[in-house]
């Protein structure tokens, strides 16, 4: 069903993006908006990272790198040359997507899938090595203190719109925006033939390719695409949190959660790794209270999730296979 | 083309004209497959070129071969699983400049000359060996090409709907398409193939006319021999 989407599936989404929109109204507790900031930017991540391995079928395990170096180039940046966090979030970006290009050059050349795993992986701890050990600069785990946070401005209607760590609603609505622009890009590529083509390539590359799909720049463009989204979401978690160790944003446990969440949510939907990203984000932050028995908790409800729901909780209900709208289908092997 | 050291094909050299079915023969493991991967970019041969219109095509990714105008079918075939059948045949028409509905209207001729009208909107996972041969077929054919390998596309296909493939296959010299046809079935060489050309262990062991060939002594000891014995 590449093409229109079905009734459902936009009525529903639309109502989902409605309802965040207007959490903050109701909500003015910072640390329930802070929850949701949260959300959106895991939900993002975990839709870059389906984006090239539930659709593209390319086994990635090191998109943390992205993430990581999106967060530390933005916040170092920042630090010595005073350049705006606004543009930053955009040149962040595109570090990571040239970043992304580079790691994807050596991985179209594997076929084997885990392999092409091992070796991202692999990638991403150079990564956090590097940074880790560079304390110079980096701090290493220390912490790296002192980012700029995003500059103030003003809206007509709406007034000064600032960036302080009492206040988080602006964030909330900057990570909305950010969020909204990964859903909606998804969304068109996925629904477009370049979506037909990225799928037949993960179904059979070789029949894709004698079809003339021209696998070497697709998985060139899905690289970069996600890596992008990626290097953004590091980009504004350092101007969010304005602290930043290597364990947290270059860390393994890092992509262990977005494929938890994607695999909790349901591989191959577009709703899936949106649910759970939400779910787990939620989950994981009510458990806290549960001091060290929270990992183990968390733990074991994935692999309950996993083994009992394997095709994820977007294909759960009638409700939210609609939801998952075209892709619920697209998912079934 | 070596695998190891093994020569899967040694010195095999053909033509094949438009407008023409070529018949590709001989007994398993013989290399009609490699040669096909060979032709069409899945692998690099060791030596050997493959020209196309004059123009040296050898080991030119298979995308771009597909674009210059070589199609194939895979003997083991690859249907895209989680698409429907109308979506599989769509998928040499992306990035064509079409929009996705030009390309759900082009897309019925091949599904339907191909007898799978029935099954447009159904899973290629939901597919019979025979329908996913047929699928094979149509998705090749719609990359509109000027030269077709059909790696053994009547294999599993059942008696009542053989007639219509080769229908579909005798049509296209006429539409300028030089077709490569490996089968193992003789009554389809027979009717179809211009000419052959018979392998044995990557070698050619005869080629000509249909009549010359299947008449050759070697050719008959060694394939159809097995058969009348
Ligand atoms: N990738 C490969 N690696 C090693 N050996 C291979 C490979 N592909 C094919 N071969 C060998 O090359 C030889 C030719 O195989 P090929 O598949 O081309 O035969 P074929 O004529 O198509 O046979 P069939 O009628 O069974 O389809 C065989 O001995 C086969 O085992
Ligand atoms: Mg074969």
């Amino acid at each position: 069903m590449f093409g229109a989407p079905t009734r459902t599936f936009s009525v529903n989404f639309a109502l989902f993006l409605v309802a965040l929109a207007l959490f903050p109204v109701f909500v003015r507790d910072s640390y329930y908006l802070h929850v949701g900031i949260l959300c959106m930017l895991f939900a993002s991540f975990a839709l870059s990272w389906h984006l090239v391995t539930g659709y593209g079928g390319l086994k990635t395990f090191g998109h943390q790198a992205f993430f990581g170096i999106g967060a530390y180039f933005s916040a170092l940046v920042s630090i010595h040359f005073g350049i705006s966090p606004w543009l930053l979030l955009l040149v962040a970006g595109i570090v990571a997507a040239i970043l992304g290009l580079l790691i994807a050059t050596p991985v179209l050349r594997i076929r084997s899938m885990p392999h092409v795993a091992i070796v991202t992986l692999s990638f991403a701890e150079i990564i956090r090595a590097v940074i880790s050990n560079w304390r110079d600069v980096t701090r290493g785990e220390l912490g790296l203190w002192g980012i700029r946070t995003f500059e103030s401005f003003s809206l007509p209607l709406i007034g000064a719109v600032s960036f302080t760590s009492t206040d988080k609603v602006s964030f909330y609505y900057l990570m909305f925006l950010l969020f909204a622009l990964v859903c909606f890009t998804v969304l068109a590529i996925m629904r477009s033939q370049y979506g037909l083509a990225i799928i037949a390539m993960r179904e059979s590359e070789n029949a894709a390719d004698s079809l003339g799909v021209n696998v070497v720049k697709y998985k060139l463009f899905l690289f970069a695409l996600s890596a992008f989204f990626v290097g953004v979401c590091g980009s504004f978690y350092a101007h969010y949190l304005l602290i930043l160790t290597p364990s947290a944003v270059l860390h393994i446990e890092v992509i262990i959660l977005v494929i938890a969440m994607t695999l909790v949510g349901g591989v191959g939907t577009f709703a899936g790794p949106i649910i759970g990203a939400f779910l787990l984000t939620i989950l994981g932050e009510w458990l806290r209270g549960f001091g060290d028995y929270r990992m183990l908790i968390y733990g074991t409800m994935i692999l309950l999730c996993v083994m009992f729901f394997p095709g994820g909780v977007a294909k759960l209900g009638s409700r939210l296979r609609e939801f998952g709208g075209f892709s619920a289908r697209v998912a079934r092997r | 083309m070596n695998f190891g050291g093994i020569s899967a094909l040694d010195n095999v050299s053909f033509e094949v004209l438009p407008a023409q079915v070529f018949g590709l023969l001989g007994p398993n493991g013989a290399g009609k497959t490699t040669l096909f991967n060979v032709i069409a970019g899945a692998i690099v041969p060791n030596a050997g070129r493959t020209l196309l219109n004059g123009e040296d095509v050898t080991a030119w990714s298979p995308n771009r071969l597909c674009r210059a105008g070589i199609a194939r079918t895979f003997q083991i075939t690859q249907p895209f699983q989680a698409l429907t059948v109308e979506e599989n045949v769509m998928v040499p028409l992306c990035g064509k400049g079409f929009s996705l509905s030009q390309m759900r209207a082009q897309v019925g001729e091949y599904i339907e000359g191909v007898g799978l009208g029935h099954k447009r909107f159904a899973l290629a996972s939901e597919l019979s060996t025979g329908q996913r041969k047929r699928l094979e077929l149509a998705r090749a054919l719609a990359t509109r090409p000027k030269v077709v390998l059909l790696d053994e596309v009547t294999g599993g296909v059942d008696m009542a709907s053989i007639g219509g493939l080769l229908d579909l296959v005798e049509k296209l010299p006429g539409m300028g398409v030089a077709v490569v046809i490996v089968e193992h079935n003789m009554s389809v060489i027979r009717r179809l193939a211009d000419s052959l050309l018979f392998l044995n262990r990557g070698k050619v062991l005869a080629r000509g006319k249909p009549d010359e060939v299947l008449g050759h002594k070697d050719v008959v000891e060694l394939y159809l021999g097995a058969a009348n014995a």
